[in-house]
Parts: C-alpha cells; sequence; structure tokens
C-alpha cells in the first residue's frame, strides 16, 4: 500500500474481486470517498 | 470512531483529541480572565494569566511531540491523517490564543493604578463577549465534528471586525476629546486589536474542523468589511 502511494498517479481499491474505488492517489490516501476504503487504508480491516 | 486493527493506535489518537480539548478549556479560561482583569484593571488577576500560559505552552508542545510518534509509528492515512494534522494546527492556534491573553495582561499590568471612566470599556468587552462565543463555538464544533457549526463561526468573524472598526473609530473620539485619555484608550486599542486576532484564530480552527470532516479546503472568500487600515480622522485645520 505505502509502494502505492509512493509511485502512482491513480489507485484503484479493489476488495474481494470488486471495484470499491478508483481516483487519484492523492484523493484516495487523503480523504477517499468509499467508507470501505477509508476503513481498509485507515487499517480498520484487511 | 470506528476501531483500528491496532487499538492501541486508537488510544493514540484519541489521547490527540483530548489533549486538543483540554488545552481548548484553558485557552477559552485565559481569555475571559485577562478581559476581566482588563475591565477592573486588576494587576493581581493578570499575573496569573501570564503565569497559566506557560501550562498551555507545556500542553501544545506535548500535542506534538504526540502527533509526530503517531506519523512516525502508525503511518496515519485518510481521515486519521486529517486528523493529526488538524491536532496539530489547532494546538498552534490555541497556544496564539494564550498569548493573545497574555499580552492583554501585559497591558493590565502596566495601566496598574490608571483607573478610567468604564463607558471607555463596553466597547472591548462586547467584543470580548463576541470572540469568546466564537471560541466556544469553534471548540464545540471540533468536540462534535460539527460541520455545519464550525462553518457559522466562520462566517461570522466579519461581526468582530466590524465592531473592531467602530471601536477604532470610537476610542479616538475619546483621545481627541481630552489628550489625558490617550494612553489608556491606546492601551486598550492594542486589546481590541488583540481580541480582534482571537477571532481570527477561531476561525482557523473552523477551517481546520472543516478539512478534518469533510477532506476539502474551504475554499470561498470569506465575507470582509474590515477597513481599519484604510480608516482615516478628518479634522479640521484652524
Amino acid at each position: 500500500m505505502q509502494q502505492a502511494a509512493r509511485v502512482s498517479d491513480y489507485t484503484a481499491f479493489m476488495y474481494l474481486g470488486e471495484l470499491i474505488e478508483f481516483d487519484e492517489t492523492t484523493k484516495i490516501f487523503t480523504a477517499p470517498s468509499d467508507k470501505r476504503t477509508q476503513d481498509y487504508i485507515t487499517g480498520r480491516f484487511g | 470512531m470506528s476501531e483500528h486493527i491496532v487499538s492501541k493506535y486508537d488510544e493514540e489518537l484519541n489521547d490527540v483529541a483530548r489533549r486538543i480539548a483540554e488545552m481548548g478549556g484553558m485557552a477559552e479560561r485565559l481569555v475571559d480572565v485577562a478581559v476581566s482583569a482588563l475591565m477592573r484593571v486588576d494587576a493581581e488577576t493578570a499575573r496569573t494569566v501570564i503565569a497559566d500560559d506557560k501550562k498551555l505552552d507545556v500542553l501544545q508542545r506535548e500535542c506534538e511531540e504526540r502527533a509526530i510518534m503517531i506519523i512516525a509509528r502508525r503511518q496515519p492515512m485518510a481521515m486519521d491523517l486529517r486528523e493529526v494534522i488538524a491536532a496539530q494546527r489547532i494546538a498552534s492556534d490555541l497556544e496564539r490564543i494564550g498569548d493573545l491573553a497574555k499580552n492583554i495582561a501585559k497591558r493590565v499590568i502596566a495601566l496598574d493604578g490608571h483607573i478610567q471612566s468604564k463607558r471607555f470599556n463596553t466597547g472591548v468587552e462586547h467584543m470580548a463577549q463576541l470572540s469568546l462565543a466564537q471560541l466556544k463555538d469553534v471548540l464545540d464544533s471540533y468536540a462534535t465534528r460539527d460541520v455545519d457549526q464550525a462553518y457559522q463561526v466562520w462566517k461570522r468573524d466579519e461581526e468582530i471586525d466590524a465592531m473592531y472598526t467602530s471601536l477604532f473609530r470610537e476610542l479616538l473620539t475619546y483621545m481627541m476629546e481630552d489628550p489625558r485619555n490617550i494612553t489608556f484608550c491606546t492601551h486598550l486599542l492594542f486589546c481590541a486589536k488583540n481580541i480582534e486576532r482571537i477571532g481570527d484564530h477561531a476561525t482557523n480552527i473552523a477551517e481546520t474542523v472543516y478539512y478534518v470532516v469533510t477532506g476539502q479546503v474551504l475554499a470561498e472568500d470569506r465575507p470582509k468589511q474590515d477597513e481599519s487600515s484604510t480608516t482615516a480622522v478628518a479634522y479640521e485645520k484652524n
């Protein structure tokens, strides 16, 4: 995850085969739109 | 707040938020005490403000250390990241508010023994009440994560600015009326400026609360009508 934040322009979050959210990397790591993305990257699950 | 896998992380975040709340209460009290010392020109009370401001500085340093520790050890992301950054910003705004209260207190000590007519005070007192209400509301909005309340505080700062401008004019009139008022009124004017700055810090905190909750920066222009920097006083040449 840290690697994605470091090197990519865009990031997608996929969970159990489903595409949950796709956006600019900055957006995903600072203010994601989907709660599941938020919970995943903040270390609340997974 | 939902729980992290590492529960210690939650404790650390909550701990920082608790410290901010503690700092907020302390800053509010300092402003309140400093203003009431000013109203009574009470140097004894003013000295307690100066002493208590040091405690606020210590709390701010602790908050900062904890925030840095969280960034280093937990690599916070998304709302957690915003939370930590906000805590740091709010802590420094509150510390500045403490400093401004201390400045007022220092002027009270300088004024010791110069009891002046009460009519000079009403404007400053009213402004202080408004600033304190702003501070209280913004701290509540931080505690409850209430974006609307934060937004209201942000918009209301205009009132304090307008009041400062009219107070400026009022004090100038007193000074022209009788030059013996100049010393007291000048001190009072600086105190009013400090109170106005406290209001500005409250709006900074409001912006930060907005950022924590929404992840967006409050970008629109704040309504403004303060033109004190261009206020001129007309006088007649004999």
